[in-house]
């Protein structure tokens, strides 16, 4: 199975210069071994993390963790799959107004998966 | 920098008397991982070989990159090119393609941007890839030996090459 880059931490850490203990003090951590943790995907980053990251190096987090995003996509896509089942016979505009919203977000998963 | 894991990954491979350097490139001027792993011990070979593997594990790379020793005038030792010879095989084995470049294929590329010798090629390389620049050694002097992080350069300018050749037209030359 393919590993590739589930975490682009590193990355930008070491682009700029950084060290590990540098980059947990900026992050808020008690010590370096937590960045490194972050960094090989052992520990999922908490959301107040993933905003510290992004107003540190200016990246999103779905650009930032790309495996983590594509997990909670794939969960949360089969969640919406369930969702919609449920209120596919609704006829109320509450019914069609989720429904909408469903099929955005189908569609903004599709599009993603293609780029 | 979003790209498909493990695709377009690049990595090219240096390894020197006291271990080995390597650079991983998702495009031009896009480093993802690079460093100077130290070897020490009477295996170094296999050392080297098992640190590679664990970079192939961990990033799958479609592209390898190392240097061509076969050409007339390399100065490689019997040791490095038997390795070489083994990370060809590491490579093929893991379906990831083999490029070779000579030094004096690299020479010939950099010598358009001012860079001859290695420190030369290591200077202009950090100032295309900022990220590089604190990692840049010192002007070695005749009597020093050779900076450690001079290797990674090498590595770096191995792939600078294969990426040139990928991209070239499309807004990656040398400056």
């Amino acid at each position: 199975m393919k590993q590739g880059i589930g975490c682009y931490l590193r990355t930008h850490r070491r682009l700029w210069a950084l060290k590990e203990k540098e980059l947990a003090f900026l992050l808020g951590y008690q010590s370096a071994s937590q960045v490194s943790r972050l960094e090989k995907s052992k520990r999922t980053p908490k959301l107040r993390v993933a905003i510290a990251c992004q107003v540190i190096f200016g990246i999103p987090p779905a650009t930032l963790f790309p495996n983590l995003y594509e997990k909670v996509e794939k969960d949360t896509m089969t969640r919406i799959y369930q969702f919609y089942q449920g209120i596919e016979h609704g006829s109320t505009s509450s019914d069609l107004r989720k429904r909408e919203l469903c099929e955005v977000a189908l569609k903004r998963a599709v599009e993603g998966s293609k780029q | 920098m979003n790209t498909k894991r493990g695709e377009n990954l690049v990595l090219s491979l240096y390894p020197t008397s006291r271990g080995f350097a390597f650079a991983l490139f998702e495009g031009p001027e896009s480093p993802v991982d690079w460093g100077v792993k130290d070897i020490k011990g009477r295996k170094k070979n296999s050392d080297t070989l098992d640190a590679i593997q664990k970079l192939f594990e961990q990033y799958e790379p479609e592209v390898v990159v190392i240097e061509n020793t076969d050409v007339k005038g390399s100065r490689r030792s019997a040791r490095i090119r038997r390795l070489y010879r083994s990370i060809a095989h590491l490579a093929a084995t893991r379906n990831a393609e083999l490029q070779r470049y000579s030094r004096q294929e690299i020479r010939a590329t950099f010598g358009a941007v001012g860079g001859t010798t290695k420190y030369e090629i290591a200077r202009a390389i950090a100032r295309q890839i900022p990220a590089f620049a604190p990692r840049l050694p010192r002007l070695r002097k005749l009597w020093m030996s050779e900076d450690p992080r001079q290797s990674l350069f090498d590595a770096v300018a191995l792939a600078v090459l294969y990426l040139q050749s990928a991209f070239s037209g499309r807004g990656c030359e040398l400056e």
